[in-house]
């Protein structure tokens, strides 16, 4: 089932709140081993949540993933962003 | 005892991650008593003399990179030269029929398509065990990527088959998954994010 509007806008800004949040929010901290000439193989805190909040392949990918897991646990579909926000500003 | 050739690229971040994984995997491999060689790729020509000659010594052909449905990536593409091949479709006899594990994006190839598949055309009773889409690993908690990875490649060298050992790998990353997200590894930086990819990567895992 297509999460709603204002559930993705929830994700979205959350991610952006990591984003900000990380100790490196301009450095690749992922990637994907595809081809190097065709797409972003890298992509920093900020590019990943432009990702989800364009609703790329990597970004709805990543959505789907909080919607199954968070399901599984019974929690909150933010509630995994939440303890990655905790832990960058553990990292502070 | 078998003999494996490792080729590994370490030409950008990524592939320099998976480059460590490679020393790590050789050194694993080393102590348990098996020859192996590992040879970056990037000096390598495709279809060389360097490349056939360590596979045919070889029992098991490892390729840590870059790759895309149609090739092993030697060095990527810049500007408007395109990526060159270790090897693509074209040559995928340089393989000589040598068990295959291919620890880069996409080589599995789609159905009918891909040097996964023209592999399998060429050796129906070899085995290829490789991605069929994106491979994805994240920074912070990379060790935990090449654990696994490394792993899977010593049961595949210790005669586990191919389909144990995707299944054993989709298992693996899934548990990964399951422990960013919610076990021992959730209140890890970037967790989140490193479940996603984990999870990801146990969906596209395949053999030929």
């Amino acid at each position: 089932m297509e999460l709603d509007d204002f559930e993705y806008q929830r994700i979205v800004r959350r991610l952006r709140e990591w984003a900000l949040s990380h100790p490196s929010p301009d450095r690749p901290f992922m990637a994907i081993m595809d081809e190097t000439d065709s797409e972003l193989t890298e992509l920093t805190p900020i590019q990943f949540a432009e990702q989800v909040e364009r609703r790329t392949e990597i970004g709805r990918s990543y959505v789907s993933y909080l919607e199954e897991m968070s399901t599984l646990h019974a929690e909150d579909i933010v509630a995994s962003i939440d303890r990655t926000i905790r832990a960058n500003e553990l990292a502070r | 005892m078998s003999t494996v050739v490792i080729i590994a690229t370490s030409y950008d971040t990524p592939s320099n991650y998976s480059f460590g994984w490679a020393t790590s995997l050789k050194d694993k491999l080393l102590k348990q008593g098996h020859s192996c060689v590992l040879i970056p790729g990037e000096g390598i020509c495709a279809a060389g003399s360097t490349l056939v000659e360590a596979v045919e010594r070889s029992d098991f052909v490892v390729f840590f990179g870059h790759g895309t449905p149609a090739e092993l990536t030697r060095l990527p593409a810049r500007g408007r030269m395109p990526s060159l091949p270790l090897i693509d479709v074209s040559d995928v006899r340089s393989f000589r029929g040598k068990p295959i594990y291919a620890g880069c994006c996409s080589s599995l190839g789609a159905a009918g398509a891909g040097l996964g598949t023209a592999y399998a055309n060429a050796y129906p009773t070899g085995s290829y065990i490789g991605y069929a889409q994106k491979f994805g690993l994240e920074y912070e908690n990379e060790n935990h990527f090449g654990g696994i990875v490394v792993d899977s490649v010593v049961q595949y060298v210790n005669n586990t088959t191919a389909s144990t050992v995707v299944q054993n790998l989709k298992n693996e990353w899934i548990n990964l998954s399951n422990r960013f997200y919610s076990g021992n590894l959730s209140h890890n930086r970037n967790a989140s994010m490193a479940g996603s990819l984990a999870l990801s990567n146990s969906k596209h895992v395949g053999n030929k």
